[in-house]
């Protein structure tokens, strides 16, 4: 186990320094001169010298590289163009309130995953097998942004019940956080829940043919014991790896949901700094999105066969 | 009397043939409404808005935010623009989007896969090892990412959801080809004598089709989805032209007083995407049994 630990580790450090080329090349890739980019409008050719000077620009690449990437190693992602402020303090800023919406997001997605994909498994021979089919179907094809609009206009215009966007301090306000939450945590919630869904329904439906599922029913177990004491375990592996790549990929999602309910976060950064051209934020959200998904990656693979014993390390 | 009967019954379980047949599959069902519906969105697309009388350019300046009516079925927008008209005229972006994407994934992605899973060794290594890394960002991030260095235009959000769509494409491809050529046809083949590239197309190709088929409807429904998100973002088509992404980031600023606003581009979306979802559920369960 620890051999395979310190393996996965290992494999993980390359894959890290990709990332971090990625990164840094996607700012000199883009088309024109960077310190031309970086200036702006109205500056004159001695302060994009400057700017050339300060940011080693005329360096040949490789150096501009170990420099770049040795300042990020100590933690120094350079300044905001835009803000003016350490590019750190930014993401600092912006990190608590991403992960409150994605950890509620989440809590929320997995007990809407669990209770619609065993119903729907569980429907599996009844009349409601339709209803379950359409309903994870909708929710699962409903563009998340488009959701959300419709959600504001019936909770927030015309019943008035939540805020249309905005953002309160969890440690200031809790009440007043949680309201101008809970749209977008029904949000997250209701489509990646639909997402885990579709596999925790597969997974059961799979697990419930299985022989040892016909035995425990012929010992005269009660169905529920059936279900949640037997087949669920075995339908939950693959699902832990389904949850643990969502949260990655629900980027996409949360970059959206930021932009709609005006919650700054690290989605509404990165529109906001692409828009404005800020390239060290740019770079610094890159970096910073591509190694936590290549972390999370790691962690999946570590609990997946913490689970399943079954899982060889060699 | 008994002997009709007899017949009755033999006839009803007689099973019938062709489509008739086909259909009575409940995945097969799925496929063809889902191809039906499709085929509805692609004759909308391919018709002229003039020459279905609508308007989607047209503005009128005295009817800023019309309510549904008579005139105007759908209402109309912040500049007085008929919203049924630039609805539909939407559907032309979202389908070209499609067939961009899939022109750039489709041939990349398959040959890659192919050549990857077939001859396999440190090309497959490498080839796993770029897709690994390629997957591990955010689709929606690689594509802002293309867009903002290609620039904003017409064709580059097409292009760049292709692009992020390679991946999936060599992953499906590969492991499908792994599973098929250790089969006798393969080593059929290969005894022959027959060259590389045939292997490749000829023997291959036709063997891996059916994933190719299915990862190409999700992958569909994924541009619809994507190029609807970078419109909404405004890094998508740029205006007048018609794009529900686009509708709905205008719609967002208006929703108190024209919510009717927000609503259709975002139907139209949705049942797109459900459409190439189910072709893609209904072609994967199709081809499993």
């Amino acid at each position: 186990m620890l051999s395979y630990i310190a393996q996965r580790l290992l494999t993980a450090i390359p894959a890290l320094m990709v990332v971090a080329v990625i990164a840094f090349l996607v700012v000199h890739m883009l088309p024109g001169d960077p310190a031309v980019a970086m200036a702006g409008p109205d500056t004159t050719p001695e302060e994009i010298e400057a700017i050339r000077v300060r940011l080693n620009l005329n360096d040949p690449i490789w150096t501009q590289f170990t420099v770049w990437f040795g300042k990020v190693l100590r933690g120094d992602f350079g300044r905001s163009i835009w803000h003016g402020v350490p590019v750190g303090s930014l993401l600092a800023q912006a990190l608590p309130i991403t992960a409150l919406l994605v950890g509620g997001g989440y809590l929320l997605a997995t007990i809407l995953a669990f209770a619609m994909g065993v119903s729907a498994a569980l429907a599996r021979r009844k009349p409601s097998r339709a209803l379950w089919a359409v309903t994870l179907a909708v929710t699962y094809g409903i563009p998340g942004f488009w959701f959300a609009i419709l959600l504001i206009i019936v909770f927030s215009t015309t019943l008035h019940w939540f805020p249309t966007s905005g953002y309160a301090s969890i440690s200031e306000d809790f009440g007043r956080a949680l309201w101008y939450m809970t749209l977008p945590w029904v949000v997250v919630g209701i489509k990646n829940g639909s997402m885990i869904a579709r596999y925790v329904k597969s997974g059961l439906e799979e697990e419930m043919d299985a022989m040892y599922v016909t035995v425990a029913r012929s010992k005269g177990l009660r169905e529920t014991s059936v279900v949640w004491h037997h087949a669920i375990r075995n339908a939950l592996i693959p699902v832990v790896t389904i949850i643990g790549m969502q949260i990655g990929l629900s980027l996409a999602g949360i970059i959206i949901q930021e932009t709609i309910f005006n919650l700054p976060g690290l989605g509404r950064l990165t529109i906001l700094s692409i828009s404005q051209r800020d390239y060290p934020v740019i770079q610094a959200i890159i970096l910073f999105v591509g190694s936590g998904f290549i972390v999370i990656n790691l962690m999946v693979d570590l609990v997946y066969s913490y689970i399943d014993p079954r899982i060889k390390y060699d | 009397m008994q002997s009709i009967q007899s017949e009755v019954e033999d006839s009803g379980r007689r099973r019938p043939s062709g489509f008739l047949e086909f259909i009575r599959k409940r995945a097969a069902r799925r496929v063809v409404v889902s191809l039906f519906l499709l085929l509805g969105f692609v004759i909308v697309a391919a018709i002229p808005p003039e020459v279905m009388g609508l308007h989607p350019y047209e503005t009128n300046r005295k009817d800023r935010f019309a309510p549904p009516s008579v005139r105007f079925w759908l209402g109309t927008d912040e500049i007085g623009r008929d919203l049924l008209s630039r609805v539909v005229a939407g559907t032309r972006i979202s389908l070209l989007t499609v067939a961009v994407a899939l022109a750039v994934s489709v041939p990349i992605g398959t040959i890659i896969g192919l050549a990857s899973g077939f001859f396999g060794g440190r090309f497959d290594i490498l080839v796993m090892r770029v897709v690994d890394m390629w997957l591990a960002f955010p689709t929606i991030l690689v594509a802002i990412i293309v867009v903002v260095m290609l620039g904003v235009g017409p064709a580059t959000p097409m292009v760049a959801i292709g692009f992020v769509n390679i991946p999936r494409f060599i992953r499906v491809v590969r492991s499908k080809t792994i599973a098929v050529k250790e089969d006798n046809f393969v080593e059929a083949a290969r005894a022959v004598g027959a060259p590389a590239w045939y292997m490749l197309l000829r023997t291959m190709l036709p063997n891996v089709q059916t994933v190719i088929f299915v990862q190409m409807a999700l992958t569909a429904g994924h541009a619809v989805l994507m190029e609807s998100s970078l419109s909404f973002l405004g890094l998508g088509t740029n205006p007048p032209i018609p794009s529900w992404g686009s509708m709905l980031r205008k719609a967002m600023m208006y929703l108190s007083h024209a919510p009717w606003y927000g609503l259709y581009p975002g139907v139209m979306i949705t049942v797109l995407i459900i459409t190439m979802n189910l072709l893609a559920d209904g072609l994967k369960d199709l081809y499993r049994s």
